[in-house]
Formats: C-alpha cells, sequence, structure tokens
C-alpha cells in the first residue's frame, strides 16, 4: 500500500488500471448480506432465487459497485479520491463465477484547480460475458507532479 | 399488455415523494471493517487504525460505496420482502437493479451518523424484448450529523411483468 503516489503528469491517457480478480462463493454472498443489513433471500436463498426464476442466488448489483470501487482504490492509493462511480448492471452473477473487473484511462483534465481522470471500467465474468457495463469512475488526485 | 398500463395514475403521483431514514447510531469501525471483508478489499486503510492514521485520511474511513446501502440506516426487525418498495408504496412484487450513479463528496467516517434521504425522481414505461418494463429512477443522498453532504446515489429499478409470468 505505501508506495510512490500516483501523479496527474505521470499517468497516460488509454493507460490500463490493474485489474482485480473476485471469485464469487455464497459465503461471501452471506457476508456482503450481513455487512449491508440486506436479508432478502435472492441474493443467498437458492428456493427463493429459483421462484424467481434465477437459476441461483444473485450478486447484488451493489456489491459489483463496489468491486469497481476498488479497482480505482486499488490504484490510486492515498494519491486521490473517487468522486463519482456509475456502472449499468447487464447480467446476472451467481456462485461459481470468477468476475475479472478491469479499467482503462480514458481522459485527463485540470478542472477549477482539481486534477481530474476519467476512466472507463466494466466486470467480465469467467466466460468473458461483460457482465456490468458500461461504467465510469472519475477520480480527482492530490497532486499534478 | 397494452402500453401506457405500467405508469398508471397510482405510480405517477408517487413522484416526488420523499422518504427520510435516520441511523440510530455511528458507521462504526466494525461495521466498516466487516464489508471491506464481504468485497474482499485488504486494504488497511479500513481497518488498521495505527496505519489510517499515517494516511492522508487522519483515520479509518469506510470503503466508497458503503454509504450507499440504505439497509443499515433503518431499524427493522428482519425483513425478507418487500423492502423500499413497499416504503414507497410501489405496487409492484419486485424489481431489479438496473444501475447506479454515486458521487462522493468526502470520506466517510466510523463516527458519522447517517441520514438517508430517498425521493422518487422519475418513472417511465419502455418496451423490452420481452414486454413492457416500467423504470423507476430514485435519487438518494446520504448526509452526516453535522448536514455534511457524504454520497449521492441515483439508482435505477425495473420492474418487468414478464419476468413473473415466466413462472418465477
Amino acid at each position: 500500500m505505501n508506495r510512490m503516489p500516483l501523479a496527474f503528469n505521470d499517468v497516460a491517457v488509454g493507460e490500463a488500471l490493474p485489474s482485480l480478480v473476485k471469485p464469487i462463493t455464497l459465503v461471501n454472498m452471506v457476508v456482503y448480506a450481513a455487512a449491508v443489513w440486506d436479508f432478502i433471500p435472492l441474493h443467498f436463498d437458492r428456493d427463493y432465487a429459483q421462484r424467481r426464476g434465477l437459476p441461483q442466488p444473485c450478486v447484488d448489483g451493489q456489491m459489483l459497485g463496489a468491486f469497481l470501487a476498488q479497482v480505482v482504490t486499488d490504484w490510486i492509493g492515498e494519491a486521490g479520491t473517487v468522486k463519482t462511480l456509475t456502472f449499468r448492471l447487464r447480467e446476472f452473477v451467481y456462485p461459481g463465477d470468477t468476475l475479472t473487473c478491469k479499467g482503462r484511462v480514458i481522459n485527463k483534465r485540470a478542472q477549477d484547480g482539481e486534477y481530474l481522470l476519467d476512466c472507463k471500467l466494466w466486470i467480465e465474468n469467467q466466460m468473458g460475458v461483460k457482465v456490468v457495463t458500461p461504467a465510469r469512475a472519475t477520480v480527482a488526485l492530490l497532486s499534478q507532479a | 399488455m397494452a402500453a401506457g398500463s405500467l405508469l398508471t395514475p397510482e405510480v405517477r403521483a408517487l413522484i416526488g415523494k420523499q422518504l427520510v431514514f435516520t441511523a440510530p447510531e455511528e458507521l462504526g469501525k466494525a461495521s466498516i471493517r466487516k464489508f471491506a471483508l464481504a468485497i474482499g478489499d485488504p486494504n488497511p486503510l479500513y481497518a488498521d487504525e495505527a496505519y489510517a492514521r499515517s494516511t492522508r485520511f487522519g483515520g479509518i474511513v469506510a470503503p466508497p460505496t458503503q454509504v450507499c446501502e440504505t439497509w443499515q440506516y433503518m431499524r427493522n426487525p428482519i425483513e425478507t420482502e418487500g423492502g423500499i418498495i413497499e416504503r414507497f408504496g410501489l405496487p409492484f412484487p419486485h424489481v431489479i437493479r438496473g444501475g447506479h450513479e454515486y458521487e462522493f463528496f468526502q470520506p466517510v467516517r466510523p463516527d458519522d451518523v447517517i441520514t438517508a434521504t430517498w425521493t422518487l425522481t422519475d418513472a417511465y414505461e419502455k418496451q423490452g424484448r420481452s414486454g413492457p418494463m416500467l423504470f423507476v429512477i430514485l435519487e438518494i443522498t446520504y448526509a452526516n450529523h453535522h448536514d455534511e453532504r457524504l454520497a449521492v446515489n441515483r439508482e435505477t429499478l425495473i420492474y418487468r411483468p414478464s419476468a413473473d409470468e415466466s413462472g418465477a
């Protein structure tokens, strides 16, 4: 975690963010449900999910948003903060899936005294299907150089 | 089902409705550490006070999206049905999540006592491949006990009656 802070001048448009792999298990879906006090059985009960027409319980969409945020925070460390994160949920995610969360810098701009990076993000499952797309994050970096 | 039949006067009348929930207590270090554990993020900023104090944040902060989960601010018995849909009075048995737009204004801290203000800002119908769908847009603002704005979450929920008819 303690490494050279990312500086605006060092970032290249087109640069890839380090990707993040998340294996999905029913256990971590249960821990997430408990952590956010959301007890809707769609996210942990197989019988309930099947009555709703799904093959298995599905991951809470906001958990996928948390993964996208981590792609960004792992990359910027203390060098800045995430200002915005938007994402569209495309496909259900189930226990046994392995997700790869990816990103790329698509723009850098200095605006109102802030050093901003715009990143395109997405999440693919183990079959290469994009389960979350499109997604964008805007980061404010603390320093230019 | 005829077009326009999902956006009933009953649903339209709910546009602009607002609900407010204030947490009974501060967010707390334990809930932050549990959320980080749940998402598999080992960043010591969320769990190690000595480390966090050495950073520009000056102490433990929450992972950015944690604040946007609203159930944690409600003092309820355990609920397995209903949820925010029922609280707004939306006449749907269930919905799916379409997506989110988050804005983050300042780091969220363990001692924040958070108020979530929900507004139903829009509802509209679209034709999908399997039939009509109703989109409901909710905007939630999260503030702490100093009235400092922490985040805004615009979320899209989708009701598809055709999903009910598929045998679910």
